[in-house]
């Protein structure tokens, strides 16, 4: 609780602060009463508070004691539009250090924030995880409120609910809970809600510090969580009745529930054609089975199943190969971790050095590697198009690139029926999947028909106006 | 809450009967696949106590759970029986899956993989069922659409020295094992299970006369002196001059493998935990070893179809209407 004496709440805002530089105490007198307006430097525009706050606090007449002078600048001066009241220390420096300024007086004990906020922070910019062609150019930025209002601009109905909370013991990180409320079960936000009490964390600094928590606690290979960078395709995720959580610093919102099937969508397939659209869709569909599966299959092919091989092709595998000295299993892993190396490389590596790690690994992998004979022609391609097919699907590439892993180490000790049982495997655990009674393979399992009008294909948006989806339809605890 | 679809429940069934053909062993002819279709049909006017029963809410009584369980381990240990018979002609590498080290090694894995899916729970067994039911599906049309260049109905007539129609009916009732699972998992079902069943019955006919038929048109002449017929007409099926595809059809047979057994560890784990309800860890792992230990006793038994059959009958029909009585008189 603040204290009514002023000197003994500046004494106090010091010692809690540690002296620390930024904290910015300026001690007035307005109306008679001794003040003081505390701010966080750098985190308030100074053009705005000079003109907004400090000019006109100075000319106050004359008050009879703090409170009627609170109730005036309350009341009559409406010096910003966010003016909450504060009555303890935590919510005090919560406030002063996210921008606002914050009046305290003698004899008086509580304090009025001012919302004059004005750090630097990156202008809304191209998203550069999530290309788009036809859709919107603009994505999150690393400021809640900004990102906020990309929300409203985009859904002006009353129907879309905005719930800032605080999270994080140290960072005091705002989270902001979205959701449309004719759309989302009060169930379902409540036990969202409910999961979101249980971070403890110090600090939410990334997607990850919070997505544990609305995740199903079992061992998941895939996330049944999304995020993205868009607003529009959050909006479009909040008209099918999810859930969003926007932190602030983080230009991601994660979206509550995900399914498998929405990795293989973009906004783009709603501005094409549904015929080109479905096209694409398979083709990320087949760029998904050519990543995981592809060095496993013919490494298995190789070793064990050559009959499977028509001659010519075999006959130049066989070429191909003779010369090498490693096993084609060694062979695979070695490119594809080499692969691995050279990706983290080109993503950690400060920029101007990123056109030597192209040379490095264009000159040892393409050229040094063949010609030496430690690596097959064949083997390279193959792994070079598993490698692609990945790409296409950026979202998917941490859950690609284990399961490249783990299938070519079952197909190269097992052959096709190691490829089988780990496939077996790895469907259950997809098929395990769920958050929150959303099975995370629906709608082909669970089958609802409905649903393949949006997944195996794209149905037209005459049809699909009308239908009005939302994720609900799918929830296996609520239906 | 344990509770499935019925489009769940006939993808369960499914896989186990498909894998069930897959190792068929012995002679077949027009005839005795007429008798097995029809088997099918009477197996679906039997099943309507058991469905009655299940879409009346009818929960499955104790004396009938054990008796499933007991029907489930056997019937579990004479699936792995079979995997092991038909392991020594599909699986490749052969050097690594013949005699008992092969056995071993076929055995660990497949338990391995089943252990994991019966862990993750009945609801993610049942989505799997339908996945792997669908793109066993996929894998048996190719290979039935291979089959097409090398189908010579001359073969019908060469095999009706085989088995007669009875013999057929008769097979059907001893490979239908699936449906112990079926009359478990029932009342499991949260939608109709009455369309669950038609859906099942309507799609087994389907599924089964395509396997036959292309079984007899391709391997008909020489059904005799085959071990598999199912198997061997799969081999015989080949589409390309300069290429085989046997191997393709090994996937198959893995994936309808790992889903067959699981399915009866799952259920026998779900019967466990209603027969024991402080049983809570381990059931899977319990129902992985029991069903092993079956499979080593039934391995030198060869009374297979009678006992098989027996258990089908007294599953599918026998205890449902038992149970339906009591209900009624209560």
């Amino acid at each position: 609780m603040l204290y009514s004496e002023l000197k003994r709440n500046i004494a106090e805002i010091k010692r809690i602060s540690g002296g620390s530089s930024d904290v910015l105490i300026n001690e007035f007198v307005t109306g008679g009463i001794h003040c003081a307006l505390l701010n966080c430097d750098g985190m308030v525009s100074a053009s705005t508070i000079t003109e907004l706050v400090f000019e006109p606090i100075t000319s106050i007449p004359q008050k009879k004691d703090a409170h009627e002078l609170f109730h005036y600048i309350d009341e009559e001066l409406l010096l910003s539009t966010d003016r909450p009241k504060i009555s303890d220390y935590d919510e005090l420096f919560r406030l002063m250090n996210s921008g606002f300024a914050v009046l305290i007086a003698d004899k008086i004990d509580f304090a009025l924030a001012f919302g004059v906020q004005g750090f630097a922070a990156r202008s809304v910019q191209e998203p550069s995880s999530e290309g788009n062609i036809m859709g919107a150019h603009e994505g999150f930025t690393e400021t809640l409120p900004m990102n906020m209002s990309q929300i409203r601009r985009r859904l002006k109905t009353p129907l879309l609910v905005m719930e800032i909370m605080v999270k994080g013991e140290k960072s005091q990180t705002n989270i902001c809970l979205c959701y449309m409320k004719d759309r989302v079960p009060k169930q379902l936000m409540d036990k969202i809600r409910k999961s979101l009490d249980k971070i403890r964390t110090e600090a939410l600094l990334t997607t990850g510090y919070i997505r544990p928590f609305v995740e199903n606690g079992r061992f998941e290979l895939f996330s049944t969580t999304g995020t993205t960078e868009r607003p529009d395709v959050l909006c479009s995720k909040l008209i099918e009745g999810r859930a969003a959580i926007l932190i602030d610093g983080l230009p991601y919102a994660v979206v509550i529930p995900k399914l498998f099937c929405e990795s293989f969508q973009t906004l783009d397939d709603y501005a094409e054609k549904p015929l080109y659209a479905a096209f694409i869709r398979w083709l990320k569909y087949g760029a998904f089975i050519l990543a995981v599966l592809l060095p496993a299959v013919y490494t298995a092919i190789v070793m064990y199943h050559p009959e499977l091989l028509n001659s010519t092709l075999l006959m130049i595998l066989v070429d191909s190969e003779k010369d090498a000295p490693l096993s084609i299993l060694t062979e695979a892993l070695f490119v594809l971790l080499m692969y691995e190396i050279i990706r983290e490389a080109g993503i950690r590596l400060p920029k101007p050095s990123g056109g030597a790690v192209s040379i490095i690994s264009g000159l040892i992998i393409g050229d040094s590697a063949v010609s030496s004979g430690l690596v097959s022609t064949p083997l390279l391609t193959i792994t070079a198009l598993a490698v692609l097919g990945g790409l296409a699907l950026p979202e998917l590439n941490p859950q690609i690139t284990i399961l490249r892993f783990g299938f070519l180490l079952a197909g190269g000790a097992f052959g096709l029926l190691g490829v089988s049982l780990l496939f077996c495997a790895v469907l259950a655990n997809i098929c395990s999947s769920e958050d929150y009674g959303f099975p995370f393979t629906a709608p082909l399992s669970p089958f609802k028909m409905s649903g393949l009008s949006d997944t195996a294909f794209r149905m037209d948006m005459k049809k699909m106006q009308d239908r009005g989806f939302t994720v609900e339809e799918y929830n296996e605890q609520h239906n | 809450m344990n509770s499935i679809t019925k489009n769940q429940l006939a993808a369960v069934l499914l896989t186990t009967d498909i894998f069930m053909l897959f190792c068929f062993q012995g002679s077949l002819s027009l005839w005795s696949a007429s008798g097995f279709m029809l088997g099918i049909a009477a197996q679906g006017l039997l099943a309507l106590p058991l469905v009655i029963f299940a879409d009346g809410g009818g929960k499955t009584e104790k004396w009938a759970e054990i008796f499933y369980l007991a029907c489930i381990v056997l019937w579990g240990g004479y699936l792995l029986c079979r995997l092991w018979n038909a392991c020594d002609t599909i699986f490749v590498p052969y050097e690594t899956t013949g005699g008992l080290k092969g056995h071993l090694l076929i055995t660990g894995m497949i338990s391995l993989v089943c252990l994991y899916i019966s862990s993750t729970g009945m609801k993610s067994v049942s989505r799997s069922s339908v996945i792997a039911a669908g793109i066993g599906v996929i894998f048996l049309a190719v290979n039935l659409i291979s089959s097409v260049k090398r189908q010579n109905f001359g073969n019908i007539t060469a095999s009706f020295g085989g088995r007669g129609f009875v013999d057929g009916l008769f097979l059907c009732f001893s490979m239908s094992g699936s449906i112990i699972v079926g009359a478990v998992l029932a009342p499991l079902v949260h939608d109709n299970c009455r369309s669950g069943a038609k859906l099942y019955f309507s799609l087994r006919t389907a599924l089964s006369a395509a396997v036959l038929i292309t079984t007899l048109l391709v391997t008909g002449g020489i059904m005799s002196i085959t071990d598999f017929p199912v198997i061997t007409a799969a081999q015989l099926s080949q589409p390309f001059t300069r290429q085989r595809i046997d191997s393709l059809f090994m996937i198959l047979f893995a994936i309808f493998a790992v889903f067959s057994v699981t399915s009866q560890v799952m259920t026998g784990s779900y019967l466990l935990g209603e027969i024991f309800p402080k049983f809570r860890k381990w059931r899977s792992t319990a129902m992985i070893f029991i069903i092993i230990a079956a499979a080593v006793l039934l391995s030198g038994m060869s009374v297979y179809g009678v006992f098989t059959a027996f258990l089908t009958l007294t599953a599918e029909f026998a205890v449902p209407l038992v149970m339906l009585i009591r209900r009624r008189k209560r």
